[in-house]
Formats: structure tokens, C-alpha cells, sequence
């Protein structure tokens, strides 16, 4: 008699991670111009984070997370500050960043597997391949990250469109992202919004990321293996829309695990080994035959007569 | 195991065992380099999918090769056990290869030498068939596009290599034939000669290809597209045939490194080894240039052997593997060359073309041909102008 | 006959000859760049 069968409290759980971190990526691409290959390791780090707060210290990793978004953001200014802006300045372009940012995520990585080593020789608590189930509470039957990430995610995404559209911050965020050069022209600090949204980024990856123990297995590097799947998720989204972002990290996440159980179901359990094929097959599809994702199909309704007419009847029609 | 599989290490001391393993290291690397260096540097396509291609030339032979050899070697009278099923094909590896192929391959030198050949041939192939592949989804879209398809791309061809058994036998992994088998003595030898001689050859047709009208219409499609696109080249087509040519040669490495590993699992080909660090390579030497890359990839290795040679002094004093380090100083030194040597170690140069004389080409010549042409009609307009105005001022 | 060292002493020259031909190519080049660039200016 749940309410919630246990794979759907799964995939929400997932889509809500990934939905975060592919919100963080699209906002990467939309100020920067550049897929920051070193996102899924800043999940990295509020993995370790709340490892550091939970298994060493014994806190709760909810009191974790605010902790960790702050130390994410810090992160990536400082990673903004010395590397990003001091290549965009020197006229590098956006292959020479994404090199950039691909060393990044081995350098962090290898900086977070070092700082694992360190923490065993100094706490004799092993980091590698650890969770934090046990920390958790229990609402009823369910652990409470289910509802937990899914409150987050929500929130991140109100408090996203708050910023967005009602701050004068967020508008010159917006506006920034259109133009640089314009935005520039009518007294907007790029460099403070260039570090605002990196920080933001920072920060929410680190927020998924910080729950990603409470329910997976995590290791140094499994930010990084979960790259794709963000990747993917923003990429469905039309890769320069945060609400579509939104949309495609919960497509991503939930085709991820509802899909691959139902084929399992139906085909037997070696489909279980394929997961991680599924958003890669997502990705190259969008590309195959609809580069702009989401956003795309979105407008191409619009434009058709039938689309428009059943936007008019929802209400929805502009002009 | 090792030594049934053929690596007699006996007769060589441990230093030339070691400069050979540079040697290879050197080569295997050189040609994923210089590959990249043509794709990237020179047409500016930037191909973060290397191991992709390397993963082809691997599997071709572990696949492929294993395959025909087997069926070659059962036709030749030779009792192997079977492996047309999977599980045949895992758990039966080990002693067909071994025990049954290896010994019968050591006499028959033309058969080692035909099935090298072949292996190379095909890797070529199909290292071109997926180069086009990987290019299908996003070749005509923005770079951002073309390089996310590239980098998953190669998670996903591990993906594959660890899910299905017939392709490497899994995550356990198959042997491979020892197709240097007839050579007695060290095969690490045999195989390094045989991996410089492909990136000799395949660095002399990367130079005739740059230096051609082919190489400048490359160099002309990285610096803008939009200006080579409106005098009628097809871009999107130029910018495939690269791709698949690139692959074509960077297979050739994964044959030579699954026959030097004389075993292909898919974590032999990790994407952090057989990407980052061929393009961390071309970015510390400069991309665009062949000297550059060279000098790149030598100090590259350079530096991760000397890191592994020290590895048993240093291990001692570290607390964790000393892979880290080694991670941490090549993304250390990666970012410090973008940032304070944005153009590599050996800076791109124009390109040089033989035969063509640059001081009548940009200021002797050209112009007189430009004052030819326009001199008719500029003459007729001045004097009909003159005419009308009867003034001498019309400049 | 010892044909490791032979060969051995073969790959060494590979290596030696690969770059120091890109070297002596790539001087070249340079300096026939630079002499066709600076050239006589009219």
C-alpha cells in the first residue's frame, strides 16, 4: 500500500540530483559560453563535505548541505578567479576552456582521492566507496532524502526564477548572458555577475552533490561518472534554457531508472548493465534531430497552426 | 600467465627494458598526437573523443584478429577449445591463446607478419567508419556540441567493450595472438620499431597533406568557416573527411598497444589517458605544428616515467599513490601553459609552401596583375569624366 | 646472430632520426619564411 513504490522514490531522488546539477550547467553555458566538464566534480567535493561532517565529526548531513553549498561556490570563484577569467582575458577560446575545465576535474579530483587518503591516516575513517543511509531519518517507510531532494530541488528552482526575473541582480544576469557587450554598455558588473553565477553553480552542484551519499555509493570521481547524465539532461533542455534544464534533468533522470527497470522487466536483467548507454542515447538523438532540445520542440509547436491553436485554448498564447 | 602469453624479458637488462618502454610509450603517443594535432591544430576540429578511435584499433583486434586467427589456426590442424559462445569465448581464451595459438604462430612467420597487416588494414577502416559515426550527430552544429558528443562518446565505447563478452570478453578481459610470435627474441622491441615506423609514415603523409592546397583549405576552414563556406567548399564535408582520416590513424595506435599489452580489457584504454593527455601533449607544444608536437609528447612521457621511475623511492613519504601527484602536476602544468604560453612551447608558423616564392606572391606580382585588369575600365571612365567635366581634379 | 640489439640499436635510430628531421624541417621552414617575409620592400 505505498504511496510511493520504491523505484519511483529512486527516480525522483535521482532526477532531483541530476535536475540540480544540469540547472548549474546551463547557467555555466549560458554566462560562460563553455560546458564546464569540471561540474560534476564540484559534486565531488560536497560529497566529502558532508563524509567530513558525518563520518568524522557525527553531525547530521542535512546540516551538511548549507555548508557545502557555501564551500561549492567558493570553489569554483576561486577556480573562476585564477584560471577562467585569466584564459577568457588572454583571448583564449572556448576549446582552450573546456581543455581548461577538463583539467580542472582531473586536478580535483585527484586533490579530493588525496584528501580521502589524508583523512584515513589522520580519522581512520575510509572514504572510498562509502554511504551515509544510516544518517538519514525516516519519514514512515521512506528515508528522508526522498522527500528532502525533491523540497530542495523545488526550492532551488523558485528561488532560480525569483532571482532571475524579479532582482535586478538576476535581470542583469539574464542580460549579461544575451550580451556581454550591451549589458556592459549599460552599467552592468560583468566581472561581479561573472563571479555570482559562478558561484551559484558552484554551490548547487555541491548541493546535489551532498546528497549524492545519502543515497548512492559515492567515490571520488562519481560526480564525474555522472557527468553524462547532466550533460544530457541540460542538452534535452535546449542547453540555453533554465527551465528547460528543469525539465530535461527530470526526463534524464526518471528515463534513466523508470526506463531501464521497465525494459528490465520486460527483457530480462541484463538490460540493468546498460544504464549508463540510456543518456548517452538521449544526447545524441537530441542532437540527431533536434539540436535546440526542448526549447526547440517548444517553438516549433508554437509556430505550427496546431500548436498554436492549443495554446490559445490553454490561455497561453502571446500577443 | 605473462610469460606463457610471450613476454620473455630475459635477455634484455632493465634499462633497455625501460628505454624500449619509452620507445613505445613515445611512439603509441605520438601518432594519437599528431593526429589530433591535424584535427585540432590544423582544421580546428576539436576531437575530445581520441580514446574513442584508440578503443576502435583495440577491440578490432581483440575482436577481429583474435577471431580470424583462431579460425586460421583451427583450419592449420591445430585441437583449440571452442569459443563461438561467450562464455567459450571468456573462459577458453586463456588457453587457446596461450597454449594452443602462440606455439603454433612461433613457426609460422608470413601467418604473424599477414595477420599484423591485417589488423592494421582493418583498424584503419573502421577507425574511419566510426570517426564518421562519432561525427553524424553534431559535425554541423557548434564546437560545444561536437566536443560533449566526443567526450561521451568514448565513456560510452568503454560502456559497450565492458557489456558485451564477445566483443572483450567483458570485464575480465581476452588475450590476444602474439602475431610477433616468430620472433625469438624480446617482442617489446620488435613492436616499438614497428609503432615508430607507423608514426614516421604517418607523420610524412600528415606533412604532404598540410603542405598541399588540401592543408590550406584546412587552415582556411579553422581561422572562419563562413568565408570558406561562401566560395563553395563544402565545410561540413571537408571537416568529416578530417575526422574520419584522424581516426583512421589513431586506431592504428590501439592495434599496436593491445598487441604491446598482449591483452584488451576496456580500462586499458581510459579516457583520461587516451584523451587528456594527447591534447594536453598538442596544448604544451603548440598547436598547428608538428615540432610542437613532438617536443610535447617527448616531454610528456618524460615526465611520467621519470614520476613512475621514482615512484618505489617517493612512495615512502606519500601517504596515497603517487597517481595523484602525477594528475595534479600535468593539470597544474596544462593550465600554467594556456595561461602563460597561450600559443605552446613552438608557436605556430605560416604555412611554408615549396616552390612558391612569398616575396612575389605578396608584394611583386599580384599587384601588377590587379593593375592589368582594372587599368581598361578605369582608364575609359577617368576620360569620358574628363570629358564631361572638362577639369583636371577627378582623383 | 643477436637480433634484439640490432633491432634495438634500429628503434634508437628511429627515434633519433623522426625528431631530428622534423628539427632540420622545421628550421628550414622557418628560415624560408623569414627570408620570403622580410623580402625587398619596393
Amino acid at each position: 500500500m505505498a504511496l510511493f513504490p520504491p523505484l519511483w522514490v529512486n527516480a525522483i531522488t535521482y532526477s532531483s540530483m541530476i535536475t540540480i546539477l544540469s540547472i548549474g550547467f546551463t547557467l555555466t553555458y549560458l554566462t560562460a559560453k563553455i560546458p564546464n566538464f569540471a561540474h560534476g566534480t564540484y559534486a565531488g567535493v560536497g560529497i566529502y563535505v558532508v563524509w567530513t561532517l558525518s563520518k568524522i565529526y557525527g553531525f547530521s548531513p542535512y546540516i551538511g548541505f548549507p555548508l557545502s553549498f557555501v564551500i561549492g561556490g567558493i570553489v569554483s570563484l576561486i577556480l573562476y578567479v585564477t584560471v577562467i577569467r585569466v584564459i577568457t582575458q588572454l583571448g583564449g577560446g572556448a576549446v582552450v576552456l573546456t581543455i581548461s575545465t577538463l583539467a580542472i576535474q582531473i586536478l580535483l579530483t585527484a586533490m579530493l582521492s588525496i584528501y580521502v587518503f589524508w583523512a584515513r591516516g589522520v580519522f581512520g575513517t575510509y572514504g572510498m566507496g562509502f554511504m551515509l543511509k544510516e544518517f538519514d531519518f525516516m519519514i514512515g517507510t521512506y528515508p528522508g532524502i526522498f522527500p528532502m531532494s525533491f523540497l530542495i530541488c523545488f526550492v532551488v528552482v523558485i528561488l532560480l526564477h525569483i532571482l532571475l526575473t524579479r532582482t535586478k541582480t538576476g535581470i542583469a544576469m539574464r542580460a549579461t548572458a544575451e550580451d556581454p557587450e550591451l549589458a556592459s554598455v549599460l552599467g552592468i558588473n560583468i566581472d561581479m555577475i561573472q563571479k555570482l553565477s559562478w558561484f551559484l553553480t558552484g554551490g548547487l552542484a555541491c548541493l546535489a552533490g551532498a546528497m549524492y551519499p545519502l543515497w548512492f555509493q559515492s567515490y571520488p570521481n562519481s560526480g564525474a561518472m555522472i557527468m553524462t547524465s547532466i550533460m544530457a539532461g541540460s542538452l534535452l533542455g535546449g542547453f540555453d534554457n533554465i527551465y528547460g534544464a528543469i525539465i530535461g534533468g527530470f526526463g534524464v533522470g526518471f528515463s534513466e531508472i523508470v526506463l531501464t527497470a521497465w525494459l528490465q522487466k520486460q527483457l530480462g536483467p541484463w538490460v540493468g548493465r546498460w544504464r549508463p548507454i540510456v543518456p548517452m542515447v538521449i544526447l545524441v538523438a537530441v542532437l540527431l534531430f533536434e539540436p535546440r532540445g526542448l526549447t526547440g520542440v517548444y517553438e516549433r509547436v508554437k509556430a505550427s497552426p496546431i500548436g498554436d491553436r492549443a495554446l490559445a485554448m490553454l490561455g497561453k498564447k502571446e500577443e | 600467465m605473462i610469460d606463457l602469453i610471450g613476454l620473455t624479458v630475459s635477455q634484455t637488462s632493465g634499462l633497455s627494458q625501460l628505454i624500449i618502454d619509452i620507445a613505445m610509450y613515445f611512439g603509441a603517443f605520438v601518432i594519437v598526437a599528431m593526429a589530433l594535432n591535424f584535427q585540432y591544430g590544423n582544421a580546428g576540429v576539436p576531437n575530445m573523443g581520441c580514446a574513442v578511435q584508440v578503443i576502435a584499433g583495440g577491440f578490432t583486434v581483440s575482436a577481429i584478429t583474435t577471431r580470424v586467427t583462431f579460425m586460421v589456426v583451427k583450419a592449420a590442424g591445430v585441437q583449440l577449445k571452442p569459443y563461438s559462445s561467450d562464455y567459450d569465448w571468456v573462459y577458453n581464451n586463456p588457453h587457446n591463446v596461450a597454449v594452443m595459438t602462440n606455439p603454433f604462430l612461433e613457426t609460422q612467420t608470413l601467418l604473424g607478419i599477414s595477420l599484423l597487416l591485417f589488423s592494421l588494414a582493418l583498424a584503419l577502416v573502421l577507425g574511419s567508419v566510426i570517426g564518421y559515426i562519432i561525427a553524424l550527430p553534431a559535425i554541423r552544429l557548434r564546437s560545444t556540441y561536437l566536443m560533449i558528443t566526443l567526450i561521451t562518446m568514448a565513456d560510452a565505447s568503454q560502456i559497450f567493450g565492458r557489456n558485451i563478452p564477445a566483443i572483450t570478453g567483458g570485464t575480465l578481459g581476452v588475450f590476444v595472438p602474439n602475431v610477433f610470435a616468430w620472433y625469438l627474441g624480446n617482442r617489446g622491441i620488435v613492436l616499438a620499431v614497428v609503432t615508430l615506423l607507423i608514426g614516421i609514415i604517418s607523420f610524412f603523409i600528415f606533412r604532404t597533406m598540410l603542405n598541399s592546397p588540401y592543408g590550406r583549405l584546412m587552415r582556411a576552414i579553422r581561422e572562419n568557416d563562413g568565408t570558406v563556406e561562401s566560395v563553395g567548399k563544402n565545410v561540413v564535408g571537408i571537416r568529416r573527411n578530417i575526422l574520419m582520416f584522424a581516426s583512421g590513424i589513431t586506431a592504428l595506435t590501439g592495434v599496436m598497444w593491445a598487441f604491446y599489452a598482449s591483452y584488451v580489457v576496456d580500462n586499458l584504454f581510459m579516457r583520461a589517458d587516451w584523451t587528456y593527455w594527447p591534447w594536453l601533449m598538442l596544448i604544451l607544444g603548440g598547436p598547428g605544428n608538428n615540432a610542437g608536437t613532438f617536443l610535447g609528447c617527448a616531454l610528456i612521457i618524460a615526465l611520467r616515467r621519470i614520476i613512475l621511475i621514482s615512484k618505489w623511492s617517493l612512495e615512502q613519504y606519500l601517504f596515497f599513490p603517487i597517481a595523484y601527484v602525477e594528475n595534479i602536476l600535468l593539470g597544474v602544468l596544462l593550465i600554467a601553459v594556456i595561461i602563460f604560453r597561450p600559443r605552446g612551447l613552438i608557436p605556430e608558423k605560416l604555412l611554408y609552401i615549396p616552390g612558391i616564392n612569398y616575396r612575389k606572391m605578396v608584394t611583386g606580382e599580384a599587384q601588377v596583375d590587379l593593375s592589368d585588369s582594372a587599368k581598361p575600365k578605369a582608364k575609359k571612365s577617368r576620360f569620358k569624366f574628363w570629358g564631361k567635366t572638362e577639369g583636371g581634379e577627378s582623383e | 646472430m643477436n637480433w634484439d640489439s640490432i633491432l634495438f640499436w634500429v628503434m634508437i635510430l628511429l627515434w633519433v632520426i623522426m625528431p631530428a628531421f622534423i628539427a632540420y624541417d622545421e628550421i628550414k621552414e622557418r628560415r624560408a619564411l623569414a627570408e620570403s617575409l622580410k623580402g625587398e620592400e619596393p
